[in-house]
């Protein structure tokens, strides 16, 4: 493969830019240069040239086929709720999509919404809700994150156990290819054996095979009844008792989410939202269940309720109300970042093993803690697979704290697990995409070169660079 | 040519052939002062009625703009070597213009305003108290002396609760005296403006209704409303019962009667200029009260523009022309307050609100320093009163 | 590069800076966010900025002095703040950075400085940021028919937008006369709370002003000072004791706290021949001060109003005019006021209640400018109103 040599972005570019999006959405300044210079977590800090907000597919056509003439880099952006630095850009266009944040058609009756990229999640469900209907992805970021970056990056969330993943609802796409040409690939019906699968090749791509302008998107009935509960698992062995308890429940029922909590993470969660907020216990598990009738929801409390106690769960704390429901669910979405406080770096870990090994792979990054020294706080989707752990760290401990996240990394794929489950590779986990795809990851440049074959779609991400 | 029959201004053909265009009238002119075309002095608009009279003009936009750039404020009358009355014979041409529905747009609209809420700026007592701006105090029921509002002084905020320091003043200084619960526009734009329908409707309301509380003074600090209160109401009405008073005079014959007395505070002498305004000056000969008031308080130094009492210079607010040209009327305040910043004298008095809402526009607009203040709100806060 | 001399109020707050996760939870419900839509006008894009500030990474253009001037200061990004950071000790910071440097003629070229030391001037010279004369203060007392005593157990501090728009003043004191509260004002000696220069980061002249304020109030001997406007509120209750480094000695509450007072000793009785459906917006500043109910209950015993409130009330939401916003950028702060109000509409509601003259000042002229069918009014107006019937009847 060549070596891709992109060109710095010169006036005469930005001139023409601008007459394709009108001056106002268009900035130079060194404001909009930082304020795009990062996303959630990650301690990288890089500028684009030029920062863009266009307003249509047609503008960004334009845009997408003058960067593609000059071999100028292109980075699409949502709300910058990631948390791998796939949206920030070292130079180049940085195009912000949260302009395009028109519904453009919901149909109750097919039950299918067609959105530009820029829509908010929260705000979308607050319109497809006035017709009960719901995307049920509920990731912790939806008041802001965009369904643009939802499926750039197959992201998920709470509740993905019961409902699946981005991936799951998006059934076509509007897309602007390298050439600026445009293409429409799938059609709002629920299945089609119509050749291959382009919308899902593109969903999850992170902006390296196009940029997304339009999505059609799938909706299920929002459920009318709901619970939240916390199990408190006390027991030195209560892992094991968790997740034997979380085994045999969903051999027989799917709850909406089962979330698993560590007592380090619980006792810094009361701590920094000074109320206690969570129980401190071994082993802390939230069931979420969602039924649409009150008496459905009352039988798979009862049965949780059994198969916890039955694995020596000694209390099992069913929300009253919706107001404790949500301080149920404000403390685990606070459990992200609780154990980074005052610290200056975070490493997050986005891990997903088969289930059978959660006990292992928890068990394995504890070992690595007490063997680097370093704290390392475990908050995981436990039903299905997906562990998030954060290493906080100061600057003089970060080749500790790195060797650690790639030993963990080493041990996931020995479990015949995936490097990240819902976050994305982006620029931090470049490194591992060889180690988890081998041969496979060829193909995947070939897709790539195929698609943009000057490599202006977001360049230095997903791909580890090539070996001379 | 003519849908407009100009009867109101044939009544004055004979000043219209009078005039023999000597210009001099130019000369005094606060509109020629900004606009150079002779289109807009007096003689230009003398010249334009003549032809229009004669049937040899032609009714043009540009015609109806010029006869309604005109502040009425009467000084090309003072100037004029041939003796005619300038602005009865442009009141007449008005009148015609405005009874032949050819008067400009913004005109007819701000009469219509009147006729519906019964004041210049669209206000009903609902309005009032949501602005706060209407008072929470006892009226007498049966007083000699009845306090005539008017619109600028009341409804408006710039000139700063004209109507409602009146009413202090008046309670500081006893006086017994009531007003109109129900009061209406006095008439006075729709006069300006050429509507004397209007003008006569709200001049009947107001009589009766004063007639009505057995008053034999009534008393306004508007200029405006003075002068059609006690020039044109006998006019269209008839000999009225009660006598018409500016606030002024009632506070000049107060210090006469040593019923007013400014007392030594010790604060520091203020320079003021005074500035007459023209319905109060010019066309009532009210020079000297104002003028009383200010000399018999004793931290104030009263100094006099250049042209001051019948050779004053407009504010630029009169005739309506801060509704049919609201930049000119500022830029004609512009150039009055000028003056008192060349004079170095920072404060400038007036006693009608209209004047005041006319240059603290103009003020603000142009950012001048001089602080203009209407003359019952330095006497209200005088500490030596 | 290291610009921590330059910025040393910011560079105080290194830390919570550096605490920034970047996880944009802030913008999720700043007013701000929502009208721009570019990244440097959210909190967090204000964080990066700063970030940049402090490390040489980022420099000062207009645009990032612009950014960091749009905001209302309503406190929803401290809420929402997944770090617990509080952004607006953060951003006050910066402010108090900026105008000082301003003050050594170091930004004479950005305009928005140039406006935020024309406010702070004009503050300086007339004791009030609206430019109006300092002996005018009174002006509200004109034909009010009230007789303040010298000496009173209350101090009502009335506070510049009440004053001199005297719509507030008048109402607040014709309850008080209605309710038989010996009360009494500063009059003339009265200065601005400092609201203004505290939220431009003039550190100096809020602070002459506060002093300034307590001493009249000793002075005057009360032990209780209310005020009708949360933003004299805030300061007087919060950052005064602040400011001199001690505790107050008078008790401070706002109007509404003060009614309450009266409603449990069953001397506020409501009687309305209104019929309205009304929603209730919560001033930023009585919110950051819990004052939620205490409004919500006075509108309760008012008969006819029916209060409607959606989900999103629970989330008070900014009228656009605080933190100097509707004084620095007015059109910004309109659009604000407008989408609150859009809200108030979608609720059915027919008039927009709430108990603050700048959040009543930005929804009037949001509503004239936008043309939009919806009442503005003072909570007070409607307890004054129906005090006034009780009185008739």
């Amino acid at each position: 493969m060549d070596v891709i040599i992109l060109s710095p972005l010169e006036n005469v570019i930005i001139e023409k830019l601008a007459e394709i999006v009108g001056e106002q959405f268009i900035s130079t300044d060194d404001a909009d240069l930082v304020s795009y210079s990062s996303d959630f977590m990650i301690d990288v800090f890089l500028k684009p040239d030029v920062v863009i907000l266009p307003e249509n597919t047609p503008q960004i056509a334009a845009i997408v086929k003058l960067a593609n003439e000059n071999s100028i880099a292109i980075t699409p952006r949502g709300a910058g709720t990631a948390t791998h630095g796939g949206s920030i850009a070292q130079g180049g266009i940085l195009l912000d999509l949260t302009r395009m944040n028109k519904i453009k058609e919901l149909d109750p009756i097919s039950m299918i919404a067609t959105v530009e990229p820029g829509v908010v999640y929260e705000d979308l469900n607050r319109i497809t809700g006035k017709s009960g209907l719901w995307f049920p992805i509920e990731p912790p970021s939806g008041a802001v994150c965009t369904a643009g970056g939802m499926v750039g990056n197959n992201a998920s969330g709470l509740m993905a156990l019961k409902y699946g993943t981005t991936k799951d609802y998006v059934l076509a796409l509007e897309v602007v290819l390298a050439d600026g040409s445009i293409i429409k690939t799938g059609k709002s019906v629920l299945k089609s054996s119509s050749g291959y699968d382009l919308v899902h090749l593109f969903v999850g791509s992170e902006g390296t095979l196009g940029i997304i302008t339009e999505i059609t998107l799938r909706l299920i009935p929002k459920p009318m009844h709901l619970s939240t509960a916390f199990a408190s698992f006390p027991s030195l062995n209560g892992l094991n008792d968790a997740m034997n308890a979380i085994y045999e429940i969903r051999r027989v029922l799917t709850p909406a989410g089962i979330e698993l909590i560590d007592l380090q993470t619980q006792k810094a969660i009361n701590e920094v939202e000074k109320e206690k907020l969570v129980p401190e216990v071994e082993i802390l598990v939230i069931f979420e269940i969602h039924e649409f009738s009150a008496a459905g929801l009352e039988d798979q409390k009862d049965l949780i309720e059994g198969v916890a106690r039955k694995h020596n769960c000694n209390e099992i704390h069913w929300a009253k109300d919706d107001e404790e429901r949500d301080r149920m669910w404000k403390a685990r979405k606070a459990a992200t970042v609780v154990s980074v406080r005052s610290r200056t770096s975070t490493l997050l870990g986005d891990l997903i093993v088969p289930i059978k090994h959660v006990p292992a792979i928890i068990r394995f990054i504890q070992e690595v803690a007490r063997e680097k020294d370093l704290l390392i706080s475990i908050v995981g989707h436990a039903a299905d697979g997906n562990i998030h752990y954060l290493i906080p760290f100061n600057q003089n401990e970060s080749k500790k704290a790195f060797d650690a996240g790639d030993a963990i990394v080493y041990k996931t794929i020995e479990l015949g697990g995936s490097i990240t489950a819902e976050h994305g590779v982006g620029l931090e986990k470049i490194k591992y995409m060889e180690l988890e795809h081998g041969e496979s990851l060829s193909l995947m440049r070939a897709i790539k070169k195929i698609l943009d074959p000057k490599g202006i779609m977001n360049p230095g991400k997903i791909f580890p660079a090539e070996k001379q | 040519m003519s849908e407009v029959s100009f009867k109101n201004l044939i009544k004055v053909k004979e000043s219209l052939d009078t005039c023999f265009k000597c210009s001099l009238c130019k000369g005094n002119c606060p509109v020629s002062e900004q606009i150079f075309w002779a289109t807009f002095s007096p003689r230009g608009k003398m010249l334009i009625l003549r032809s229009l009279l004669r049937g040899q003009g032609t009714l043009t936009d540009r015609v109806r703009d010029s006869l309604y750039t005109c502040t009425l404020c009467g000084n090309c009358d003072n100037t004029c070597i041939a003796g005619i009355s300038v602005t009865d014979v442009l009141a007449a041409g008005r009148r015609d213009l405005y009874e032949a529905r050819k008067a400009p747009e913004s005109v007819n609209s701000l009469i219509s305003t009147i006729k519906e809420s019964g004041n210049v700026f669209d206000l009903t007592k609902e309005d009032m108290d949501i602005l706060g701006l209407n008072p929470r105090m006892k009226f007498s029921e049966n007083a000699d002396l009845l306090f005539f509002k008017g619109c600028y002084a009341t409804y408006h905020s710039i000139p700063n609760e004209s109507t409602m320091r009146s009413f202090n003043l008046l309670k500081t200084l006893n006086v017994d005296f009531t007003i109109l619960e129900a009061e209406e526009c006095c008439g006075s734009p729709a006069y300006l403006l050429g509507d004397m329908d209007t003008t006569k409707r709200f001049c009947e309301y107001n009589v009766s209704k004063i007639e009505e509380t057995g008053a034999s003074r009534v008393v306004t600090a508007c200029p405006g409303c003075y002068r059609v209160l006690k020039q044109v109401y006998p006019q269209l009405v008839g000999t009225l019962n009660f006598e018409v008073i500016h606030i002024t005079e009632l506070l000049a014959e107060y210090i006469d009667e040593d019923r007013l007395v400014f007392k030594k505070t010790g604060n520091d002498k203020l320079d003021v200029l005074y500035h007459d305004p023209c319905e109060l000056g010019r066309h009532c000969g009210v020079y000297d009260a104002p003028r009383k008031i200010l000399e018999s308080i004793p931290e104030i130094h009263l100094e006099e523009f250049d042209k001051n009492r019948d050779e004053a210079k407009c504010c630029g607010g009169g005739g309506g022309l801060t509704i049919s040209n609201p930049n000119l009327a500022n830029q004609i305040a512009q150039l009055r307050l000028q003056e008192a910043e060349e004079k170095n004298i920072p404060t400038v008095v007036t006693a009608c609100p209209a004047c005041q809402l006319n240059f603290s526009a103009s003020k603000d607009k142009y950012n001048m320093k001089v602080k203009i203040l209407d003359i019952n709100q330095l006497v209200g806060s005088v500490k030596g009163l | 590069m290291n610009n921590e001399k330059q910025f040393p109020n910011l560079s105080n707050m290194r830390d919570r800076i550096i605490e920034c996760v970047k996880c944009a939870f802030c913008k999720a419900d700043c007013v701000i966010s929502k009208e721009l839509l570019w990244e440097s006008a959210s909190p967090r894009g204000k964080m990066l900025l700063l970030r940049g500030l402090l490390d040489g990474f980022g420099t000062l253009t207009e645009k990032t002095i612009k950014s960091l001037y749009n905001c209302t200061f309503c406190g929803e990004c401290v809420k929402d703040c997944l770090a617990g950071i509080s952004l607006e000790d953060v951003f006050l910071a910066i402010r108090k950075d900026l105008f000082n440097l301003s003050q050594e003629n170091k930004l004479s070229e950005s305009a928005i400085i140039h406006k935020v030391d024309m406010l702070c001037q004009r503050l300086q010279e007339n004791y009030n940021p609206l430019g109006n004369l300092p002996e005018e203060r009174t002006i509200w007392e004109l034909g009010q028919d009230i007789k303040l005593p010298r000496t009173a157990e209350i101090v009502y501090f009335v506070g510049c937008m009440p004053a001199y728009y005297r719509k507030s003043a008048r109402t607040t004191s014709q309850i008080l006369k209605a309710l038989n509260a010996n009360f009494t004002t500063l009059g003339s000696s009265e200065r601005c709370c400092g609201s203004l220069s505290f939220f431009l980061g003039d550190e100096k002249t809020t602070k002459e002003l506060a002093h300034y304020n307590i001493t009249r109030i000793k002075e005057s001997g009360a032990k209780k000072v209310v005020t009708s406007c949360p933003g004299c509120f805030s300061m007087l209750k919060r950052e005064y004791p602040k400011i001199l480094g001690k505790k107050s000695e008078f008790e401070v509450m706002h109007i509404s706290e003060l009614l309450i007072e009266f409603l449990e000793k069953d001397q506020l009785h409501c009687k309305s021949e209104l019929n309205l459906s009304v929603m209730y917006h919560d001033p930023c500043e009585l919110t950051h001060f819990d004052i939620y109910e205490q409004p919500r209950r006075i509108l309760k015993e008012i008969p006819g109003i029916k209060l409607l409130e959606n989900s999103e009330n629970a989330t008070p939401t900014c009228c656009g005019g605080g933190g100097g916003l509707m004084s620095l950028d007015v059109n910004l702060s309109t659009k604000i006021a407008k989408r609150r109000l859009e809200t108030a509409l979608d609720l059915g509601a027919e008039a927009l209640i709430t108990c603050c003259p700048a959040c009543i000042a930005a929804f009037t002229s949001a509503a004239m400018e936008y043309n939009m069918p919806i009442k503005i009014i003072d909570l007070l107006d409607l307890v004054l109103q129906s005090l006034e019937n009780k009185i008739e009847n």
